[in-house]
């Protein structure tokens, strides 16, 4: 085999020891098993976290540890630019999972370039500092001047820094190199927190350029915690492939058959790699360009000429839409203005938008109920009668970065804050809906869409993976549209089946209907969501908004590229690494992955009884008024495939314990318990962790 | 429309309170929803309006009984279920709809200034 | 870009100069540069094809860039691409991005000015302006001479030479047949098309040429503008 710096990698970890300003060298090699991302963090998080039974990503001892994969930094589609971030997060309930959270743009790929796998972070350094990593040069800076500072502040002041020359990053060698080991005329990636991070609120982001932000898991606190402002990295190296000719082959050949023809898109189309999405939830603006990641097949990002809301996209740019139609008396420019100005600032100030969709509804009706405001249960110097406004949006943002006035209440997490609060019934009962771990949720209801919850439930955060889910769009749309079905139930359930055997035997998996959700079709097609997540999602780092492709209109037979040989994941893994496993062996790695994040999360104390969720997702009916139909695939009673309302159905206790025992039993988990048993682990490669789980009495039981 | 006096006008014109709000939203191909919450009658007919690059989300028979029992207005109720009742898509439904509820807004608003 | 210190020939510049040799008889044939007699002018044959880009439509995925370089060296590397693309994530559009391309100049800078006539025209593939390699000395000259910022040669630390766009001729990593008439595998993997290849020759001298608008009904479809912009080059 080729040596590992000629297969992919950068061949180098580099571990950042902050207590004491210092760093090493790990040879990559050591864990190149894990292939990358988060398998490589994980493993990375086992043998340099000593202690993984903190609950609290903000403890000095918590360990972070950002990882890159063999596709980073290569045109390998929608998966060149992806970082994975892995560590104790802080923010869940009942306490701080074992977490990971991924950010694009530029990050990864100029690790690689400057020959980094990954990033293990450390200890708390003893000042705020920023570390510049040039190619292998590694240096730490006082922060002093940039604590404070937003994110493009902090990322503008770095650039002039770093730009010793004065040159404005035209080709020039590497700032302060002697000799010039190497030419760029890149900017560097800069990843900073901002003072939502330094004030340790769980709702701090990592954010990178304009709009890539770290979010879920609070790394943003855990950065401010450990006293670590940013990293600024920049490699003039580059990322050798096994086999350059397969690689190019192959990314020409999925443009051929899959990606979206920006001369002809067809906004109706069903998939995810062929889709011609920008994401803006706030409506066009034409003045703007498609912005993506490093090596994506088609931008989902946009950046505009006005000043503001550069690349923000999806979530953040519509969910103060909905105040700002109000305050705004329906002017739709002002409208997407006001929303797109509100989501930028989540940005500016690195707060995670996402919680907001869900909270900020809830506070305002608190407030119309009597419960939060001047003097009230919440007491609040908010005024929400000024909800819509942009300064409304602009104080809100500022509170929960600060810390101050409700953003102290829920500084430490939104249900956290709730029971503080003394309304810990709002969330059991939904009107407060954090259905997982203490998270908001998503947007695909636990109780219709249930491989989204019943991942979700079974890992430790939103899982935030669109694989089937582009069913649910294409569907719902199309009724919307009345139009047909791009592709009929049953021949979707049988495209979709035969990309996830030998999981399943056949297309039973697909059928949502009421009497099916529990079955072992559906486990085992979230066993394969979750072990699919974990290596070519999570690991190879595959972007989620571009696969898995189970299903594509975009190719003749609606067949996706997904574990295609010609496209799949697996051909562009094997031509950059050489290694020459099957898209099966991916998950098979995903499934060990997964397993050592049991075993983590075991020690940090989850027990099979947590698993649950809140009352009101097995006691309450999914009503959704806000939109006419939630649709699926599903049989009807004489067994025959349609498209059916997902709607009206609430989850059943018993079932989905029962369902669990069975999952815990097929993941070689402790049905007693969920914990990791000798046998599973052994069974997984993973033996090294048999005797520290016996040590700390989590070991599961064989059943 | 029957004859109402510009009070009663007035009322089924009226912001409502918290609790007596739709959630609706707008939904935006390929793949966007923004939820909204209507708060008003002139909000619904805002939310059915055709515009290109959106759908109104809302569950059509929930609006009715909104229309009927929360804003009151049972007369154009009646002629929503109207619409309802026809063998069309959606969209088709959504565009007569908000033809319907955009009329009877303007017919209100006229009766409520008449007598102002 | 000014070439205002560029040297004059009987009153005309360069260009003037070398259209006037052009209607009366004197090019260069096919591959073979030549210096006119008695000057230090280098006549030399146009180059079949060039690459032009469009600035509004790129959306900075760099494709164009780690497969450029994936094809000459085998490894994905922004520094060793011959197609450079710059962006400021914090600018406004359509300022935020620039690309910059060879422009196979007709009158090439890079290729007078290098002493070992490693940068030549080569005949063989659609005259396209190219270093060998095996010639270069690494002496950085030709990098010097190219009027265009970010310079469209790079120098290679790792091979002591300099490379540029070939319009992929010299490619061991493509499958396809590359340089004029075949495959360039910017334009080919580019998601958006925002780099398209043409035989005429854009305007030489005209900062604003080899930026064009390739933006159609489609992309208007995608919710964008179609308005032409005139961006410069550097």
């Amino acid at each position: 085999m080729k040596p590992i710096d000629e297969r992919g990698y950068g061949g180098r970890i580099l571990h950042l020891k902050l207590s004491t300003l210092d760093y090493e060298m790990i040879p990559t090699e050591k864990y190149a098993e894990w292939g990358g991302g988060n398998g490589l963090a994980t493993a990375l998080f086992w043998d340099y976290c000593e202690d993984k039974t903190i609950r609290d990503g903000r403890d000095e001892k918590n360990v972070v540890v950002m990882a890159t994969s063999p596709l980073c930094g290569t045109a390998a589609p929608s998966a060149g630019g992806r970082c994975e971030i892995v560590g104790v997060g802080c923010g869940h309930y009942p306490f701080g999972w074992f977490t990971r959270s991924n950010i694009g743009g530029r990050l990864s790929s100029m690790l690689k370039y400057a020959g980094w796998d990954a990033v293990v972070i450390s200890g708390r350094a003893p000042r705020p500092v920023w570390v510049e990593i040039t190619n292998d040069r590694v240096r730490y800076h006082d922060a002093g001047a940039l604590w404070g500072m937003n994110a493009p502040d902090t990322q503008k002041s770095l650039f002039g820094i770093l730009d010793r020359k004065k040159e404005g990053w035209g080709w020039q060698p590497l700032p302060d190199e002697e000799g010039g080991i190497g030419h760029t005329t890149q900017r560097p990636a800069i990843v900073c927190i901002t003072p939502s991070g330094e004030h340790r609120s769980v709702h701090a982001t990592l954010v990178h350029d304009a709009g890539n932000v770290c979010g879920q898991g609070g790394f943003g606190a855990v950065f401010g915690a450990k006293n670590l402002k940013a990293l600024s990295v920049i490699g003039t190296g580059g990322v050798k492939a096994a086999d350059p000719a397969a690689l190019v082959r192959a990314r020409f050949r999925v443009k051929e058959r899959y990606a979206p023809d920006p001369h002809h898109p067809d906004l109706y189309h069903w998939g995810m790699l062929g889709n011609p999405m920008a994401i803006n939830f706030a409506g066009h603006i034409k003045q703007s360009r498609r912005q993506s990641c490093v090596g994506c097949l088609m931008g989902c990002r946009t950046r505009y000429g006005m000043g503001y809301a550069n690349e923000i996209k999806c979530q953040t740019s519509g969910w103060y839409a909905r105040f700002a139609v109000h305050y705004a008396k329906g002017d739709e420019e002002a409208v997407t203005k006001i929303a797109l100005r509100v989501g930028d600032y989540c940005n500016v100030m690195g707060v995670n938008s996402y919680g907001f969709q869900t909270v900020v509804p809830w506070l305002e009706s608190l407030w119309h109920r009597g419960l939060l405001g001047p003097g009230k249960r919440i007491d609040t110097k908010l005024d929400f009668s000024k909800l819509g406004s942009w300064e409304f949006g602009k104080e809100l943002i500022d509170a929960f970065a600060y810390r101050r006035d409700i953003g102290e209440l829920f500084g430490d997490g939104v249900v956290h804050g709730a029971i503080k609060a003394g309304l810990e019934e709002e969330w059991r009962e939904g009107r407060l809906d954090y259905p997982y771990w203490g998270v908001q949720e998503h947007g695909y209801d636990s109780r219709a869409e249930v491989e989204w919850g019943f991942a979700s439930i079974m890992t430790e955060r939103d899982i935030n993976s669109h694989d089937f889910n582009g069913l649910f769009w294409g569907a719902t749309l199309g009724m919307l549209e009345g139009v047909p079905p791009l592709i009929e139930a049953e021949e979707l359930a049988h495209i979709v089946a035969k990309k996830l055997h030998p999981y399943v035997d056949g297309p039973e998996c697909m059928d949502y209907s009421d009497e099916n959700i529990y079955s072992d079709a559906v486990l085992h097609l979230v066993r394969w969501y979750i072990h699919y997540n974990r290596f070519w999602k999570n690991s190879a780092l595959f972007c989620d908004l571009r696969w898995s492709d189970l299903f594509d209109t975009n190719a003749p037979d609606n067949v996706g590229a997904t574990a295609d040989e010609e496209v799949g994941e697996q051909v562009y893994w094997n031509a950059v690494t050489g290694e020459g496993i099957s898209f099966l062996d991916g998950l098979k790695r995903g499934q060990r992955i997964y397993m050592l994040h049991n075993a983590i999360w075991a020690l940090q104390g989850r027990h099979r009884d947590m698993v649950r969720f809140p009352d009101y997702i097995y006691d309450k009916k999914l009503e959704r008024t806000e939109l006419p139909f939630f649709m699926w695939i599903g049989r009807d009673k004489e067994g025959k495939w349609g498209y059916i309302d997902l709607r009206g159905r609430s989850l059943d206790r018993e079932k989905f314990e029962d369902w669990k025992t069975r999952f815990y039993k097929a993941e070689g988990l402790d049905p007693a318990t969920g914990w990791p048993t000798e046998r599973g682990l052994n069974a997984l490669g993973l033996s090294f962790v048999v005797e520290t789980l016996k040590a700390h009495g989590k070991l599961g039981k064989e059943s | 429309m029957e004859r109402m006096d510009a009070q009663k006008a007035r009322r089924l014109l009226r912001p409502l309170r918290y609790g007596e709000w739709l959630e609706a939203g707008l939904a935006m191909p390929p793949k966007s929803l923004i939820r909204h919450s209507i708060r008003s009658l002139e909000q619904l007919a805002w939310l059915f309006r055709p515009v290109s690059s959106a759908y109104p989300s809302v569950d059509l028979e929930r609006m009715r009984e909104w229309v009927a029992e929360t804003v009151g207005d049972r007369e154009l109720a009646e002629r929503i279920d109207e619409v309802l009742r026809r063998q069309e898509g959606y969209k088709q439904r959504c565009l007569a709809l908000h033809n319907l509820i955009q009329s009877r807004c303007e017919a209100l608003r006229r009766r409520a200034e008449e007598e102002a | 870009m000014s070439r205002e210190n560029e040297p004059r020939f009987g009153g005309m510049d360069r260009r003037t100069f070398l259209r006037t040799l052009a209607a009366a008889g004197i090019t260069a044939t096919a591959g073979a540069a030549f210096m006119l007699p008695g000057s230090d002018l280098m006549v030399m044959p146009h180059s079949k094809g060039y690459l032009v880009v469009d600035m509004a439509k790129c959306m900075g995925c760099v494709s164009c860039m780690m497969t450029c370089s994936m094809v000459h060296h085998g490894e994905a590397s922004l520094s060793l691409s011959r197609i450079q693309i710059q962006q400021d994530s914090f600018a406004d559009f359509p300022h935020d991005i620039h690309m910059a391309v060879c422009h196979q100049c007709e009158d090439a800078p890079c290729v007078r000015v290098c002493p070992v006539e490693a940068d030549h025209v080569d005949g063989l593939f659609g005259n396209v302006r190219t270093i060998d390699p095996d010639r270069c000395i690494g002496c950085t000259q030709c990098i010097d001479a190219c009027p265009w910022l970010p310079k469209r040669l790079q120098f290679n630390p790792a091979t002591n030479t300099v490379q540029k766009c070939d319009l992929c001729a010299n490619t061991p990593y493509l499958d396809e047949k590359g340089g004029p008439g075949g495959t360039q595998s910017c334009v080919k993997v580019c998601p958006t098309g925002a780099i398209a290849y043409v035989e005429k020759m854009p305007a030489q001298h005209d900062p604003y040429a080899y930026n064009v608008n390739l933006r159609d009904e489609g992309w208007a479809e995608l919710g964008m503008t179609r308005d032409d912009f005139r961006l410069k080059e550097g």
